[in-house]
């Protein structure tokens, strides 16, 4: 139950969730890769297209410790994003 | 007694200097009068005589005082003395709780960091060891942590690793033990949950302070940065170093104030100082209550089917969709502009995270990854859960987060 938990959800609902929480991560990774100098950036994309996947995780580790706090932020955003979006169609 | 004769030492030398300004003076002044404003001989003695004498007697009063902070630090060591005395008595009283049932040890968990944040500013009398011990207990009492006491736990690690350190010269060991001591305590006691883990930015603070208080780079701070793992951290602090050697002493002393300062206003992290002063991870915890609670997943699951099957609510629904359609490529927009290059950075580190935080180990069994991966992949599902209950608020008004309705009628769930 813990692990799956989403997959118990009515397809709608998860598949909405999904694609708001991929907006997230993408946004969030966006920000954090603005934030490197550019040589970070430079090894990002090398690591990235490659195959290896501890050097993935160090990177991650290393270089976007701090990206959870930007998720974090990113949720909040984008929630209130659609509050305020739904207020504005509401009104029309 | 070494201090008093140092003292003494001290005083001499500011009586010969103001002898010498005094002197100084009264020759100025005498140059500068008329011949007949000029005092006679006898005059000038009778004033030296009375000046020797005052003298007399503001060194008796200077020893006195000198003599009177001695007593004081005395004294000031004594109560330490007794009041570290009652921490370990509170120490063995926490030994002693009962840990058998979840109250219980919510309960011991609750007054080892009371205590921990009681002791920390008087952690120097016997070196950090007594707070370090009531961690120890601490750890041993809590045998299904959740995310509020990882949480707390860093908290205070922090708090006494500052205390630690800001409290630097007043520690009875030589400079590299304390280091030694700081080193591994913010080291052992930063094991846990990767989303709360802090420990290089709790080292790069450390160093600063150090550095703020005249510690030597070379065999002080520079051992604080060599435990800094993450590459970015060290050279960041390593930068704030040099700029706060070059401060003036009058503005580290500033910064030193305000550290302290922040350490008394500080409370115990509770539980409900969690809710008040981390709102996202506030939201964190309580996702992963509901996680793990089985009955309330549960009955979010089928509320959720229900809403997707109410007919009220299809209209609802179809509305909110189109609203998060919008806001999506709303937030998309940005990153369009962007270049290809940067975009598919983006995309592959991406995929990789959700491909690493989302995948079962050969049995179906979760798979230990990284310790990143792992506490990434809890803080993915607290923020998927969130969207959930977030959309179901939105659609029937049941707010799962409070157990209330916002349409006015309350609704525990």
């Amino acid at each position: 139950m813990q692990q799956n938990f989403l997959n118990n959800f009515p397809p709608e609902i998860k598949d909405t969730a999904s694609q708001l929480y991929d907006t997230i991560l993408e946004r969030s990774l966006m920000q954090a890769y603005k934030n490197l100098d550019d040589g970070k950036k430079t090894m990002m994309a090398k690591i990235f297209n490659s195959d290896n996947k501890e050097e993935k995780n160090n990177f991650l580790h290393n270089y976007l410790g701090n990206l959870q706090d930007i998720m974090m932020k990113e949720t909040k955003k984008i929630v209130a994003e659609i509050k305020n979006n739904r207020t504005i169609a509401k009104a029309k | 007694m070494p201090d008093i004769n140092k003292i003494r030492e001290e005083i001499d030398k500011n009586n010969s200097e103001m002898e010498k300004k005094r002197q100084q003076k009264i020759k100025e002044e005498y140059e500068g009068l008329s011949e007949q404003e000029k005092p006679t001989e006898e005059l000038i003695k009778e004033k030296e005589e009375k000046t020797e004498k005052k003298e007399e007697m503001t060194e008796e009063k200077k020893k006195h005082s000198a003599a009177k902070a001695m007593e004081g630090k005395e004294e000031k060591k004594d109560l330490e003395k007794e009041i570290t005395g009652n921490f370990y008595d509170e120490l063995e009283k926490i030994k002693d709780m009962r840990c058998e049932t979840k109250k219980q040890q919510s309960l011991k968990t609750k007054k080892c960091f009371e205590l921990i944040e009681e002791w920390k500013n008087y952690g120097c009398s016997d070196n950090f060891k007594g707070v370090q011990k009531v961690f120890t207990e601490l750890e041993k009492s809590e045998t299904q942590p959740t995310m509020a006491y990882y949480w707390q736990k860093k908290e205070s690690t922090k708090r006494i690793a500052l205390a630690m350190a800001s409290n630097y010269d007043q520690w009875n060991i030589p400079d590299k033990e304390k280091i030694k001591i700081i080193n591994s305590f913010v080291k052992n006691k930063s094991k846990g949950k990767e989303v709360f883990y802090q420990k290089d930015k709790t080292l790069a603070e450390i160093a600063q302070i150090l550095a703020s208080k005249d510690i030597p780079y070379k065999d002080g701070v520079k051992l604080i940065i060599k435990n800094i793992d993450n590459p970015t951290e060290k050279q960041k602090t390593i930068e704030k170093l040099l700029k706060i050697e070059k401060k003036p002493l009058e503005e580290n002393k500033k910064y030193l104030k305000e550290i302290k300062e922040i350490l008394k206003k500080q409370e115990i992290p509770s539980e409900e100082n969690v809710k008040e002063q981390l709102e996202e991870m506030n939201i964190l915890v309580k996702m992963e209550k509901i996680i793990k609670d089985p009955k309330t997943l549960s009955k979010i699951i089928s509320n959720a089917f229900e809403i997707s099957k109410d007919a009220d609510v299809q209209e609802s629904w179809g509305e909110l969709k189109s609203v998060i359609r919008k806001t999506i490529e709303k937030a998309k927009t940005p990153e369009k502009e962007e270049k290809e290059e940067v975009k598919n950075v983006v995309k592959n580190a991406k995929d990789f995270i959700k491909k690493e935080t989302g995948k079962k180990g050969e049995n179906g069994k979760e798979k230990k990854d990284s310790k990143w991966g792992t506490g990434f992949g809890v803080l993915g599902q607290g923020i998927l859960l969130f969207l959930i209950l977030f959309m179901l608020l939105e659609l029937k008004g049941v707010d799962y987060l409070i157990g209330q309705t916002s349409g006015g009628g309350k609704k525990k769930q």
